[in-house]
């Protein structure tokens, strides 16, 4: 039987190359740990816990009362202070609130003079800085305020219109008895006060959105194009990176070296060529988004420019990097796709960082993705300028230059 | 190192780990010569010339072309040296012309020097013809002439060859030979010639270094080499086990060069096995039963066996 033969000598091929085995049997397991990790929330059978921060500017009788209420909610974890830059904890500002919210997605600001404003009957409102990509937490972080200021103004009004009611029926038949007299309240007119207060509308929550564009609403693609775009760029370096791997297997290395060329001109030259492919695999894909499907490029064009370089330049390194660590072309394509799906599913390209839990979110950042993806955030959805990605475009020039020296050292050109 | 040499070592040597593939080689060449490095695979040739090329860092020992370290002035020894190593340098998917002005741009060739240089070197290897076609199209042979084609950009005194023609056609071999020897004589370069095909050796080189284990057992002309070997040996097939005492003692015969035992045949060099051949038979007898007999002229192949009792098959 010829199959059998054949199907005998591939196993036996397969079963010899053990680099490539545990890439088949161990990168399925680390992307699904992974993404397992990442969604846990979405299956876990009990709710999951919202941060959401708290901005007090007032200290009243009723904002106080918010923010306890807020506190005994073991759904939320209410974050009132913060740490300054001096290691001090301070009350949380608005501005630190907004900055939160690109996270936690909600934070809600309680105005100055606000308890005062409810104590005199004054129209007040309680501020949701809301994040518009996401739909769940802001619109919870709402509902559950709307039913504590409910509540308060419910309290309020029975309070009061006992202590209306009692004195109008006091007065009315002490004056008839010609003695003080005492009586129960009447539930009815409670309620028909209670309904006229409410529908007055003294106590209001007011939505604001953080994104500093408010014309431009983030659409899917403002996070899946740069998502992908940093994927596929990973997928084009690194197999472009593992083409050194490929000279090397087919002798033209070899004859290289025989040249009066240095070294650095090797590495350089493949380097380079990678670099312009990714710019260019980037370049397409953003063109795409915008002209096919109307996606927003944000506030800041040098700023995009600028990511998608350190972007291309820290994948190029990571080519490189995983081209010097394989010995095989074939051992450099299985490293490729484990660490790129595992970047991928842990960095954000495929789902948003902030559904993830926290521990996730933080360890995240060992990936070039989640810098990526974080600065790209930062221009595309929340539509902010050069500033706001400097913490990536700094972490990426690190790694990029960390992935190219530890390339040179540990490429082994015999 | 005389005017007329161009390469020497000196007691040049390449470990890797505790295997010793390079051992304190010494040996010269000189313009417009051809030296053959005649070795079974795995003696350590491409070692060799692979650290005269420049791309691998002797362990030990120098190296001088044209007066020039290798090491030291790597750089200046690699714009005078041509490599043509044993796989196919060239890139598939390119045109032969594609690939000869990649290689000459890293020379350092511009404009219509690069454009001269390509148009000679097509013209030595003839293949001008084929120049604008994919590499991927050409011949196993033309992919080899190519291949050395690229040794050729930079009119190299010296050109290393390490085994240029293996799993080449006939034609395609008798090119490469050709070529070879129209560059030595017109431009008198000197050519490092590895291989372990015998006749090759024969055929082309003015001198052949017999090559075994990182060393160089003996160096000189084909013919010289068959001479000192003795002129004939004496092949006697046997059955039964060959004492070391008989060995030795047919060793110690007159005339005889060398004796050496593969499976259950002997092979003796002599200069004169008429003399001998009775003597010979008659103690092989006293151990073992002869079966067979044939005397023949040496060879270079008799040659590597008397001189390192192994075939270049072995």
């Amino acid at each position: 039987m010829a199959w059998i033969t054949i199907a005998w000598k591939d196993i036996r091929l397969q079963l010899g190359d053990w680099v490539g085995l545990i890439w088949l049997f161990v990168t399925p397991i680390i992307v699904i740990t992974v993404a397992s990790f990442a969604l846990s929330g979405l299956f876990n059978p009990t709710y999951q816990v919202f941060t959401v921060p708290v901005v007090q500017l007032d200290h009243g009788k009723v904002a106080n009362q918010i923010v306890s209420n807020l506190r005994k909610l073991s759904a939320l974890h209410i974050e009132t202070t913060a740490m300054n830059g001096a290691g001090k904890v301070v009350p949380l500002t608005i501005q630190q609130a907004r900055t939160k919210v690109q996270s936690d997605k909600a934070a809600i600001v309680i105005p100055q003079g606000f308890s005062r404003d409810v104590a005199n009957g004054k129209q007040a409102a309680l501020i949701v800085l809301q994040d518009p990509t996401d739909k769940v937490v802001p619109s919870v972080v709402s509902n559950i305020l709307s039913k504590i200021v409910a509540g308060i103004q419910l309290h309020d009004i029975a309070v009061r219109a006992e202590i209306q009611g009692e004195s109008n029926a006091v007065a009315a038949l002490s004056a008839q008895v010609g003695h003080p007299l005492r009586f129960r309240l009447n539930p009815a007119q409670i309620a028909r006060s209670s309904q006229a207060i409410i529908a007055h509308g003294q106590l209001r929550i007011q939505a604001q959105s953080v994104i500093s564009d408010a014309a431009h609403t983030p659409s899917a693609f403002q996070s899946n194009v740069p998502g992908y775009a940093v994927m596929f760029m990973l997928f084009g370096t690194s197999f472009a990176g593992a083409s050194l791997l490929s000279e090397k297997e087919s002798g033209t290395l070899l004859k290289l070296r025989s040249l009066p060329i240095r070294r650095v001109d090797i590495i350089g030259g493949k380097l380079s060529s990678n670099f312009i492919v990714a710019l260019l695999q980037a370049a397409i894909l953003f063109a795409v988004g915008r002209l096919v499907f109307g996606m927003w490029l944000g506030n800041s064009l040098a700023g995009l420019c600028l990511l998608i370089i350190v972007t291309a330049f820290s994948a190029t390194g990571l080519g490189m990097l995983i081209a010097a660590l394989s010995k095989t072309r074939s051992q450099a394509t299985g490293l490729s796709i484990l660490i790129i799906l595992t970047s991928s599913a842990l960095g954000g390209s495929w789902w948003p960082l902030y559904i993830v839990p926290h521990w996730m979110q933080t360890f995240a950042h060992i990936t070039l993705t989640a810098w990526s993806m974080d600065g790209f955030n930062q221009l595309l959805v929340y539509g902010n300028g050069l500033s706001a990605i400097l913490p990536s475009v700094t972490a990426l020039v690190v790694m990029g230059l960390l992935f190219f020296s530890i390339a040179l050292w540990r490429f082994r050109w015999d | 190192m005389s005017m007329e040499e161009i390469l020497e070592t000196r007691g040049l040597t390449k470990r890797y780990g505790n295997l010793v593939a390079v051992n304190e080689v010494d040996f010269t060449v000189r313009e417009g010569e051809i030296v053959g490095l005649l070795g079974p695979n795995g003696a350590g040739k491409t070692s060799l010339v692979s650290m005269l090329a420049g791309i691998l860092e002797p362990s030990g020992g120098q190296a001088f072309v044209a007066g020039m370290d290798i090491v030291r002035d790597s750089a200046r020894v690699k714009q005078i040296v041509g490599f043509v190593p044993q796989d196919l340098a060239v890139y598939p998917e390119l045109s032969g012309y594609q690939n000869l002005s990649f290689f000459a741009s890293l020379y350092g060739l511009k404009g219509r020097e690069r454009a001269e240089r390509i148009s000679d070197v097509l013209d030595i290897v003839q293949l001008s013809g084929w120049a604008g076609k994919k590499v991927r199209t050409y011949s196993g042979g033309m992919k080899r002439r190519l291949n050395l084609a690229v040794g050729l950009l930079n009119r190299p005194a010296v050109l290393l060859l390490d085994e240029p023609t293996v799993g080449v056609d006939p034609q395609s071999r008798n090119h490469i030979f050709e070529s070879i020897k129209n560059l030595v004589r017109e431009r008198k370069i000197a050519v490092i010639y590895t291989t372990h095909y015998m006749e090759e050796a024969e055929h082309l080189c003015d001198r052949v270094a017999i090559y075994v284990d990182g060393r160089i057992t003996a160096c000189d002309r084909p013919q010289d080499l068959v001479a000192r070997s003795g002129g004939q040996t004496i092949t006697i097939g046997f059955d039964g086990e060959l004492t070391e005492d008989v060995l030795a003692s047919l060793k110690g015969l007159p005339n005889v060069s060398n004796a050496v035992v593969r499976m259950n045949s002997l092979e003796l060099f002599t200069d004169s096995a008429v003399d001998i051949v009775g003597t010979v038979v008659a103690r092989l007898r006293t151990v073992v039963q002869p079966t067979s007999l044939r005397v023949s002229g040496a060879s270079l192949e008799s040659v590597f066996l008397a001189l390192t009792g192994r075939s270049l098959r072995d």
